[in-house]
């Protein structure tokens, strides 16, 4: 039976069919889906882990204990997870374990665009990449026979075009696999120098097994065609040469580390000249020129962004496609962008509201919020990665004093603070730094999708799970100066921001409101504008919210009573009473 | 030959849950007929919650290739809000193709602030046109109010389409999909909707 799935829900059908009995992830663009898609196999346990590295470290446990595991992450996720990824390079697996690393060349929704196969040969691991969903199924089930028979984690890189594809997958059947026996083995899991030096050595010798496999490896094939021109190529890229250069004789690699020197070697001397087609780095490229082949890569095919059909035939055959790109260029300059803007009711508005109106700066994180950084909020300082916020913010204290800090403020989500805020504050109170810090608490982690975490109260599978109390928490970890506050309310926001950043220490305001698009947890009502009231200040529109809709020469404000969730931000902003409620509005 | 559509609106319209119903209408065609009908849909999504522009594109066909329509290779462009016909039709509306648009705006936040200007739909109209592309003019939102529940449009496009383009497969078939994917309570209204979308487009 043939099912339309997209990458991530063939690769979790794939961990099904291969007999995978436990994984674990924390949510991240473009890999969340493939967790999710976990609920409907009740033969495997899934998790949420509070972060990529613990997420890891899990899959390493379940591995050693003798099951097959199955980790994801995105791309950024794999730096998190990164420690223990190269040691359980050393130490291999018992049960197989597949890490999957879900790249965003192009930055869909990403900070970087990082090429993580650069972690394949960083960990000596092999690398496996998948074209559509019936390669994401059907080589991940191949991964796990290769990381049991070489002892080996196995890096399962996908990319978003791969991974938010749809496309037909043939189902098959689960094969059950018992655990493997658990044996105590120190010197091949508790890497002590003295262990670890005598696994390394078997790192070296595995990777020249696995290069020997990949010579032979049915996950490559030749495609045949015009002598003229071939390239080499794999994962997505492999669908736009196909559709670029139908004649051209192609070598797609399904396993890109270690790569196989001879069938390499092959076939570039099968063809004239030989082209490398890969996005973002030259990972391929690099390794075959060391070989002394000549092959053309990086000179013709840009580093940065995704690749597409199109360039590559614009590349290859130096054919003018300026005339198209021209008739678009001209005029896509002057269509408004349509970014994500924080939705109607959102509990991050009115404290971005507030930030704006103190004129603070921000260090910022990951998630919805940072969307505050855009207009009319405008913001945020700094955003670099999950849990900087807070760090950066003392950073800054330590670098300008404390009257620098006493207009500043760290912004961090609930599930961001849970994967990687703790620390930076625990540095803070640590290292007697004076930083603020606002943890905007909606009980979700919502930029990925609604996904529990240890805030919550609730697993993966939506069970009951006991839920880490923020307060106990941050005063266990030594801030005195805790408060919740409600981010509807704008005076209370005010007020006790304006009281935190003075404070000669370290003080965290807990902002707690649900994500308006949590069901049934969002708010009643409706707004609605008394224009014979309204002076046309404009001073509602700074919320930036999308429901308020502004109209002719005047700046009348107006209610889109579709969008409108009643979360009364805007009759608050209103001083002069203009913007009433409507609570019985439906 | 493969058929290359492109489902554009802004995040939260129903784009998505649009084009699974087309990828859906096309398999259960290729399943009948025993056609080797393939179908491929590309989209991203990370923005789509969040009121941002959101684009899914659905091939069709014996061999689909990517995940992505070609530039300037769609034959139909359905569009749940005008400008974001404009931004995908630009470079992906194909000489001789149709584009299908909602005349209901949604102004983006650059426009709201001043920094921007949306262009009339004439202006959007015309662009399209000069592309080569025939333009259809649809007012989906008033259709879906019309039918009983304003969140419709797309179901209110879908009967547009069915009706204004060449689809590789029977209406019919769009319409066992549409039921199949839309909540088990709005069967019905979602049926109308369909209907007036494709009785509009014969006007």
């Amino acid at each position: 039976m043939k099912k339309l799935l997209s990458g991530n829900e063939a690769i979790a059908r794939g961990a099904y069919e291969a007999g995978v009995t436990v994984a674990a992830a924390y949510p991240g663009t473009p890999s969340t889906e493939i967790l999710e898609n976990f609920v409907r196999y009740p033969e495997i346990y899934a998790e949420w882990s509070p972060n990529e590295k613990v997420a890891l470290e899990v899959g390493i446990g379940a591995s050693i204990a003798g099951a097959r595991v199955l980790v994801a992450m995105k791309h950024v996720g794999v730096n998190v997870a990164a420690d223990p990824l190269m040691t359980v390079a050393y130490t291999g697996v018992n049960g197989g374990l597949v890490l999957v690393s879900a790249d965003d060349p192009g930055m869909h929704s990403s900070q970087n665009e990082q090429d993580n196969r650069y972690y394949a040969k960083f960990a000596q691991i092999p690398l496996l990449e998948p074209s559509d969903s019936q390669e994401a199924k059907d080589m991940l089930k191949v991964a796990y026979k290769i990381s049991e028979e070489f002892d080996t984690p196995v890096l399962f890189r996908t990319t978003t075009r791969v991974a938010h594809s749809q496309s037909l997958v043939e189902l098959e059947s689960r094969q059950e696999v018992p655990l493997k026996d658990y044996v105590k083995d120190a010197k091949k899991y508790v890497m002590l120098p003295a262990h670890a030096r005598l696994r390394h050595p078997v790192v070296e010798e595995r990777r020249e097994k696995l290069a020997a496999y990949n010579e032979t490896s049915s996950l490559n094939r030749v495609e045949p065609g015009s002598i003229k021109i071939g390239i080499i190529t794999s994962g997505i890229v492999y669908q736009y040469v196909k559709e670029a250069m139908p004649e051209a004789s192609v070598l797609k690699l399904g396993m890109t580390y270690p790569l196989p020197q001879k069938l390499i070697t092959d076939f570039v001397n099968s063809v004239d000249t030989c082209y490398v087609a890969e996005e973002l780095e030259p990972f391929m490229e690099e390794q075959i020129k060391a070989w002394g082949l000549k092959v053309i890569g990086k000179e013709l095919f840009p580093r940065i962004g995704e690749l597409s059909a199109e360039l590559i035939a614009q590349k290859l055959s130096g054919q003018d496609q300026s005339e198209v790109a021209a008739a678009g260029s001209n005029q896509a300059e002057a269509i408004p962008v349509r970014p994500p803007v924080l939705c109607p009711g959102c509990p991050h508005r009115g404290v971005f509201y507030t930030i704006k109106k103190l004129q603070l700066k921000v260090t910022g994180d990951i998630g919805c919020y940072t969307l505050g950084a855009t207009p009319p909020l405008s913001s945020m300082d700094t955003c670099i990665c999950m849990g900087a916020s807070i760090g950066n913010a003392h950073g800054m204290e330590k670098a300008r004093g404390k009257e620098f800090v006493k207009n500043l403020v760290a912004v961090i989500g609930d599930s961001t603070f849970m994967h990687s805020g703790l620390t930076g504050l625990v540095n803070v109170v640590y290292n007697s730094g004076i930083s603020t810090v606002l943890i905007l608490d909606n009980s979700t982690t919502a930029m990925t999708g609604h996904q529990d975490h240890p805030g919550t109260g609730l697993t993966l599978n939506k069970q009951e799970a006991p839920q880490v109390d923020l307060v106990a928490l941050v005063k266990a970890l030594g801030a005195k100066r805790v408060q919740v506050v409600d981010p509807y309310d704008l005076k209370a926001t005010e007020q006790a921001i304006k009281t935190e950043v003075e404070a000669e220490e370290p003080s965290v305001i807990i902002f707690k409101r649900p994500c308006v698009l949590l069901k049934g947890k969002g708010p009643k009502g409706c707004a609605y504008v008394d224009s014979e009231i309204c002076l046309n200040c404009t001073e509602c529109s700074k919320l930036g919210c999308p429901a308020l809709v502004y109209k002719g020469e005047g700046y009348t404000p107006d209610v889109n009573t579709t969008l409108c969730n009643g979360c009364g931000l805007c009759n608050q902003t209103c001083r002069y009473g203009a913007i009433l409620k409507e609570d019985s509005y439906e | 030959m493969t058929y290359n559509l492109i489902i554009a609106g802004v995040g939260g319209q129903g784009s998505i849950l649009a084009s699974r119903v087309v990828a859906d209408a096309a398999i259960k065609a290729g399943v009948e007929t025993g056609e080797s009908l393939k179908v491929r849909v590309g989209e991203t999504f990370g923005a789509a919650m969040r009121g941002g522009s959101v684009a899914s594109h659905v091939r069709i066909g014996p061999d689909v290739g990517g995940p992505l329509v070609p530039k300037r290779g769609a034959q139909a462009i359905l569009a749940l809000e005008p400008l974001e016909g404009l931004r995908v039709g630009v470079p992906y509306l194909a000489p001789g193709g149709v584009a299908i648009l909602n005349t209901s705006e949604i102004m983006p936040m650059e426009v709201k602030i001043g920094a921007a200007k949306y262009p009339t739909i004439e202006e959007i109209k015309e662009a399209l046109s000069r592309l080569g592309g025939k333009v259809y003019l649809i007012n989906a939102t008033d259709l879906a109010i019309q039918a009983g529940n304003a969140k419709t449009v797309s179901a209110v496009m879908l009967g547009a389409l069915a009706k204004l383009s060449k689809l590789p497969f029977n209406v019919e078939k769009m319409k066992e999909a549409l039921k199949g994917r839309v909540p088990q309570t709005t069967i019905e209204v979602n049926e109308k909707a369909f209907q007036l979308g494709f009785e509009a487009a014969l006007a």
